[in-house]
């Protein structure tokens, strides 16, 4: 039984995970987006360049072998629509030779910002997914 | 008790040695669909502002002539393996996969003003089987 005890052991692994893709959305800035006065280049200035895909290429590549991955929300060039996105990936591995589990989870922090003909915002959406990963 | 105990012992041992492995994998990609659309959304009368307040961000916007689409999406992969191989020559005895995946998906179309012409939801992660 020890044995059989000390081979289990040997097999067993653990494995975490944590990859970041993309920019921090700066929450704080968020409550001053006012639509119909806020301009396209304060949004600019205050998020910094918009992810041209919103779809970090390492996360994609990690998500491909299980296939599924984030699909990208707008393919540019929609210039009255600007989308601003932080991807963070956790996973967790538990080896027991005989026995294995594995988890992984990804969600995104993200803001969209619609604009008027006047290079205003007209809405917004955001959320903070990556709340739910810890 | 012993026959018990001498039983694991052989079931145990039978596993180690025949390099059984079972793998359960689990995936999540995105975020919970906040809301229920049938109770937040009003085809021909909810806003675009109103569809991001409930529901976020959309995961996708698709762009048509007549208007935009919304798409929200939260994928769960659940993956189960059982493997047995011969433990000298690694040979596989036996394999048995079962993967399923299905999304929550929430599809919001609006017409050219902004308002909800149609939307369509489905929770498919509710069909997934434990294993």
């Amino acid at each position: 039984m020890l044995a059989l005890a000390g081979v289990a052991w040997l097999g067993a692994g653990c494995v975490m995970m944590n990859v970041v893709g993309g920019n921090e959305v700066p929450e704080e800035r968020i409550a001053q987006i006012r639509p119909g006065e806020t301009t396209r280049a304060e949004i600019l200035d205050w998020f910094g360049s918009p992810a041209a895909y919103t779809d970090p290429s390492g996360l994609r590549l990690l998500f491909e072998a299980a296939e599924v991955r984030p699909e990208d929300v707008l393919t540019f060039p929609y210039a009255d629509v600007l989308v601003f996105q932080l991807t963070r990936a956790k996973g967790r591995a538990l080896l027991l030779f005989v026995f294995n589990y594995i988890e992984a989870r990804g969600a995104s922090d993200r803001l969209v910002v619609f604009f008027d003909d006047k290079d205003r915002v007209m809405y917004y959406g955001y959320r903070k997914g990556t709340d739910a990963l810890d | 008790m012993r026959s018990t105990e001498a039983a694991l012992c052989a079931a145990l041992f039978a596993l180690v040695a025949f390099g059984s492995a079972c793998t359960i994998q689990r995936t999540y990609l995105g975020s919970e669909i906040l809301a229920d659309p049938y109770e937040m959304v009003v085809v021909g009368a909810s806003t675009k502002p109103q569809v991001l307040a409930h529901f976020g961000p959309p995961d996708r916007i698709v762009r048509q002539r007549d208007g935009d689409v919304f798409v929200y999406r939260y994928a769960q992969r659940n993956g189960f393996q059982l493997e047995i191989e011969e433990p000298f020559s690694g040979i596989e005895i036996f394999t048995w996969d079962r993967v399923q995946e299905k999304s929550d998906r929430l599809l919001v179309f609006f017409d050219r003003n902004g308002l909800v012409s149609a939307f369509g939801f489905r929770r498919g992660r509710a069909e997934l089987q434990p294993l």
